[in-house]
C-alpha cells in the first residue's frame, strides 16, 4: 500500500511540530545565516521575503527545522559552501541572509 | 473528502500515446544525478539530435528495445523542481508538463536520483507524482550508496512511492536490464497507486475548488497543475482559458493556508515533512552524511589559501601539456603532410595533381596536424568536468565573475568556450537571467576557442620556439582578461541590471569513466574530420584556385603562384586595413577567410605557401618564418585571431540565443573593430620595445 502523508493528523513527527512552531514564532531579529562562522552547526528558523528565490530556496531542502553545516567561505570571502540534508551548495551572502537562524551549535 | 484529487476526473489526463508507434520515455532529474551516462547505456549508439519545434536547446533521442519492444527515449536537461527558474529548467518542466509540438507529453518519465542526494531528490519525485504521468525512479550511483555506508531499501521505499525503485550504477551499466523490465511493465498498465500527500484544510479546499473550475470549464488538469495555478506558478495557465485562470487567482488570493506565510510556504514544508517521514525506515540514519573523500579534497582544492594557486596551476598544466606533449604527433603529421603533397604532385602531374597536392592535402593538412592539440585540451576540460571540479571552479571565481557582472555560474560556459565557442554558447542556458545570458554570450568569444589554436601553435613554433608554451598562456589570459574589462564596461552601460541569485550545487568527486572520456575524444575527432572534410578542404581548394587563376594557357600545369591572380586584386582591396598591423598579403586574405571558420585561416596559409615556389621543401614552420615579417606582426596576428569573431557558426549560434538581430550585428562589430584595434597597439609595442 502506497504511503499516504496527511497534515497533522494525530501523529505529527518532530520535524513537522518543530515546523509549525517555528512558523508561529518571529524570527525576523534573528542571525542570519551570512554571518555565522565557518565550522558551526545551525537549524533554520525561517526564510524572510516571498518571490522566487526564497521558493527556490525551500525547494531545495532550507526548510525551517532543517540543520545546515556552515563549511567554509570561498577564498575571496564570498561565496559560502553549506551542507545539508546530503549534499554541498554554496550561496552567495546576500541570499544567505535570507535565512535566519536559531539554535547555533559552535566548532568545538 | 479529497480523493477524487488523486483519481477519477484527473486520471483521464494520463497522456495520450502519440503518433509513432514506440512508447515516449522521458529521462529526467536533478543535475548531475547520472541522466546521461544512463542515457548512453540505455540507448547505445542508437542515438540522434531530436528537433523539437520551439526547442531552442538540442535534446538528445536514442531507441532502446527491450524483448523486441522498442522504446524512444529522450534525455532531458536537469531541473530541480518543476517551478523552473532557468531557461533549461523550462525546456524540461515544459515538455512534462504540456508536451512540445507533435510529441506531446511523454508516455513514461524516468527520474534518475543520485542515491547520495535522496531526500532533496525526492521533492521532484512527489511533484512529477502529481502529473499523473507513470514514473520509474532509476536510483543510481547505487555502488557510491553502499560505499558510504547508506542504508536504502529499494524495495520498501518503491512499495511507498507506488512507484518502481530500481538500484542501477550508470558508469557500469548495471541495473539497466531490470530498468527496461520495469519501464515496459509500468506501460503495460500494471501500476500501483501512487503516494499521496494530504495538505492542510484550507490549501485542500483551494486545490479541488480549482479543480472543478478547471472540470466545469471543460478542462480537467492534474493535481499537480492545480497546485501550481494555487502557488501562481506562471506556467501552470498553460492551456487554460484566460477567464479560468483568472477564477484560479482569485481563490488563490482569497485564503490562507494552515501553516507557513503563503501557498507555496505550505506546499513545500507538507512536501519535506512527508519526504522525511516516508524516508523513516527506508533509508539509514547515515543518509545525510557526506562521503569523507569530497570532504578531505574540498578541504585542499577549494581552501582559502590553496585553492586560486591550486586552480591556476590545474589550467596552467592544461595549456602546457596541450601545447608541449602535442608538439611531438604534430610534428609527425606535419612531416606526412609535406611528404604526401610532394608524392601526389610527382604521381599526378599537370593542373589536378596541383589542386590535390597543393590545394586539398596542404590546406586539410595545416588544420590536421593540431588535431593532437585540440584533443588534448578537451579531454583537459572533459576530465575537469566530470570529476567534479567544474563547480569548484566556479565556487572560487564567482567573486571574480561578479566583478564582470556576471554569475558564477557562467564561469563554467566561459571555461567552456575554451573548448568551442558554440556548445559555451548553448550552455549559457545554464544561467537564470536573460541578461547574464547575453552578457555571457556576448563575452563567450574572447575565450580563445581550441580553432584559434592551430594558429596559435603555428606562429609560435615559428617564431617563440622557446616560450611556446607562454606566450599561448598569455593569449588565453589576455582574452579572459578582455572578456573581464568588457563585461564590467557592458554590465555598466548597455546592459544593466541585477545578476540572477547564485545556488550552485558542488557534486561529490568522481572518477572519470574510461569510456565517457572516449566517447568524447570519438566524437570530438568525428567532429573535425568532418568539418575539416567539409567546409575546410572547400575553402582550401577554392583559396588554391583563386590564388592559382588566372595565369596564360600554357603556363597551366606548372606550379607557383603568379602576382596577379584574383587572391592578389582581393588582397589588394583589403591590405590598406591590415597595412598598420605589419601583416602582409596571405596574412590578409587568411584573416578574411577565417571569418568562416578559424581552421580555415591556417588551411589558406598552408595553400598560399604552397604555391609559393621556394616553399615545395619547406615544412610549414620553415614557410611561415619567412612569410611573416617579424615578431612584431606575429604577435599583432595572433592578438588579431584571438579577439575577432571567431566563426559564422558562433554568429548563426549567438542569433539563435539571443533572438535579437542587433545584439548579433553588435557583437560582430565591436569584436572586429576591438580586435585590430588591440592588433595596432600590439604591433606599435611590440616594434618599439624590440626595436
Amino acid at each position: 500500500m502506497a504511503f499516504r502523508w496527511r497534515f497533522g493528523n494525530g501523529h505529527k513527527t518532530a520535524r513537522q511540530s518543530a515546523i509549525t512552531r517555528s512558523m508561529a514564532e518571529t524570527c525576523g531579529k534573528r542571525q542570519n545565516l551570512s554571518e555565522v562562522e565557518p565550522g558551526a552547526t545551525v537549524e533554520i528558523c525561517c526564510i524572510e521575503g516571498g518571490g522566487r528565490l526564497a521558493r527556490r530556496l525551500a525547494e531545495m531542502g532550507f526548510i525551517p527545522g532543517t540543520s545546515v553545516d556552515v563549511l567554509r567561505r570561498a577564498p575571496l570571502s564570498d561565496p559560502i559552501e553549506f551542507q545539508l540534508r546530503g549534499y554541498l551548495v554554496s550561496l552567495r551572502r546576500e541570499e544567505a541572509r535570507l535565512v535566519r537562524i536559531k539554535h547555533i551549535e559552535l566548532p568545538a | 473528502m479529497h480523493d477524487h484529487s488523486n483519481g477519477g476526473s484527473s486520471h483521464s489526463l494520463t497522456s495520450v500515446r502519440s503518433g509513432a508507434a514506440a512508447p515516449l520515455i522521458a529521462l529526467t532529474g536533478n543535475p548531475n544525478s547520472g541522466k546521461t551516462t544512463l542515457f548512453n547505456q540505455l540507448t547505445g549508439s542508437n542515438q540522434k539530435v531530436a528537433n523539437y519545434s520551439g526547442v531552442t536547446v538540442e535534446l538528445r533521442e536514442g531507441v532502446a528495445s527491450y524483448d523486441g519492444v522498442p522504446f524512444r527515449i529522450l534525455d532531458l536537461p536537469g531541473l530541480y523542481s518543476l517551478s523552473a527558474v532557468s531557461p533549461d529548467e523550462e525546456i524540461a518542466r515544459d515538455l512534462i508538463v504540456h508536451g512540445i509540438g507533435a510529441a506531446g507529453r511523454p508516455d513514461l518519465i524516468v527520474q534518475v536520483i543520485d542515491g547520495g542526494r535522496l531526500e532533496r531528490s525526492l521533492l521532484l519525485t512527489m511533484q512529477l507524482i502529481e502529473q499523473n504521468i507513470p514514473i520509474v525512479i532509476a536510483l543510481n550511483m547505487y555502488d557510491e550508496v553502499a560505499r558510504r555506508g547508506l542504508l536504502i531499501d529499494p524495495k520498501l521505499l518503491s512499495e511507498r512511492l507506488g512507484a518502481p525503485v530500481i538500484p542501477t550504477v550508470g558508469n557500469k551499466g548495471s541495473g539497466m536490464k531490470l530498468l527496461m523490465a520495469a519501464i515496459k511493465s509500468s506501460l503495460n498498465g500494471s501500476r500501483p497507486t501512487p503516494m499521496h500527500i494530504e495538505f492542510d484544510p484550507p490549501t485542500e479546499d483551494a486545490l479541488s475548488r480549482i479543480e472543478t473550475i478547471c472540470l466545469e470549464a471543460g478542462t480537467p488538469i492534474s493535481r499537480g497543475v492545480a497546485i501550481g495555478l494555487l502557488t501562481h506558478e506562471p506556467s501552470a495557465g498553460g492551456g487554460l482559458a484566460t477567464e479560468t485562470v483568472e477564477l484560479a487567482r482569485e481563490i488563490s488570493q482569497s485564503g490562507k493556508p494552515a501553516i507557513g506565510g503563503s501557498w507555496t510556504d505550505a506546499v513545500t514544508h507538507a512536501r519535506y515533512a512527508a519526504i522525511s517521514e516516508l524516508l523513516a525506515g527506508t533509508a539509514g540514519v547515515n543518509s545525510t552524511r557526506f562521503d569523507s573523500r569530497t570532504a578531505r579534497l574540498d578541504h585542499i582544492l577549494i581552501h582559502r589559501y590553496s585553492g586560486i594557486p591550486i586552480f591556476l596551476f590545474i589550467l596552467y598544466l592544461l595549456f602546457q601539456a596541450t601545447f608541449t606533449l602535442g608538439a611531438y604527433p604534430m610534428n609527425w603529421i606535419d612531416a606526412g603532410v609535406t611528404w604526401l603533397s610532394s608524392a601526389v604532385k610527382l604521381a599526378i602531374p599537370g593542373v589536378f595533381g596541383l589542386v590535390i597536392g597543393d590545394g586539398f592535402i596542404h590546406g586539410v593538412g595545416m588544420v590536421l596536424i593540431f588535431l593532437p592539440n585540440i584533443l588534448i585540451l578537451m579531454m583537459g576540460i572533459h576530465l575537469l568536468e566530470d570529476s567534479g571540479y567544474m563547480a569548484r571552479a566556479a565556487f572560487l571565481m564567482d567573486r571574480v565573475m561578479r566583478l564582470m557582472g556576471l554569475h558564477g555560474r557562467a564561469f563554467i560556459p566561459l571555461l567552456m568556450g575554451f573548448g568551442c565557442n558554440v556548445p559555451a554558447m548553448m550552455g549559457s542556458r545554464v544561467l537564470e537571467s536573460r541578461r547574464d545570458r547575453l552578457l555571457t554570450l556576448l563575452l563567450i568569444p574572447f575565450m580563445s576557442c581550441s580553432a584559434r589554436l592551430p594558429v596559435y601553435v603555428m606562429v609560435t613554433a615559428a617564431f617563440f620556439p622557446n616560450h611556446g608554451g607562454l606566450v599561448i598562456f598569455c593569449l588565453y589570459v589576455g582574452g579572459s582578461l578582455t572578456a573581464v574589462i568588457l563585461g564590467k564596461l557592458f554590465s555598466r552601460t548597455i546592459l544593466r541590471g541585477q545578476t540572477a541569485p547564485f545556488m550552485l550545487e558542488l557534486p561529490p568527486y568522481r572518477w572519470p569513466t574510461l569510456k565517457t572520456t572516449t566517447n568524447l575524444l570519438r566524437f570530438t575527432t568525428k567532429t573535425f574530420l568532418r568539418r575539416i572534410g567539409g567546409v575546410t578542404a572547400m575553402f582550401a581548394v577554392a583559396i588554391w584556385f583563386l590564388s592559382y587563376f588566372p595565369r596564360p594557357l600554357e603556363d597551366i600545369g606548372s606550379p607557383g603562384f603568379g602576382k596577379d591572380t584574383y587572391i592578389y586584386r582581393i588582397g589588394g582591396v583589403i591590405e590598406p586595413v591590415f597595412e598598420p598591423l605589419g601583416f602582409t598579403l596571405p596574412m590578409d586574405i587568411a584573416l578574411v577567410s577565417g571569418f568562416v571558420a578559424k581552421e580555415v585561416v591556417a588551411a589558406t596559409m598552408g595553400v598560399l605557401f604552397a604555391g609559393d615556389a621556394e616553399a615545395s621543401q619547406e615544412t610549414m614552420v620553415e614557410q611561415l618564418r619567412r612569410q611573416i615579417p617579424g615578431t612584431a606582426a606575429a604577435l599583432a596576428f595572433l592578438v588579431f585571431v584571438l579577439l575577432y569573431t571567431p566563426c559564422l557558426t558562433t554568429v548563426v549560434t549567438l542569433q539563435r540565443e539571443s533572438r535579437k538581430w542587433y545584439w548579433t550585428t553588435f557583437s560582430v562589430l565591436y569584436q572586429t573593430l576591438f580586435a585590430w584595434g588591440a592588433a595596432w597597439a600590439t604591433f606599435r609595442i611590440a616594434t618599439m620595445v624590440m626595436g
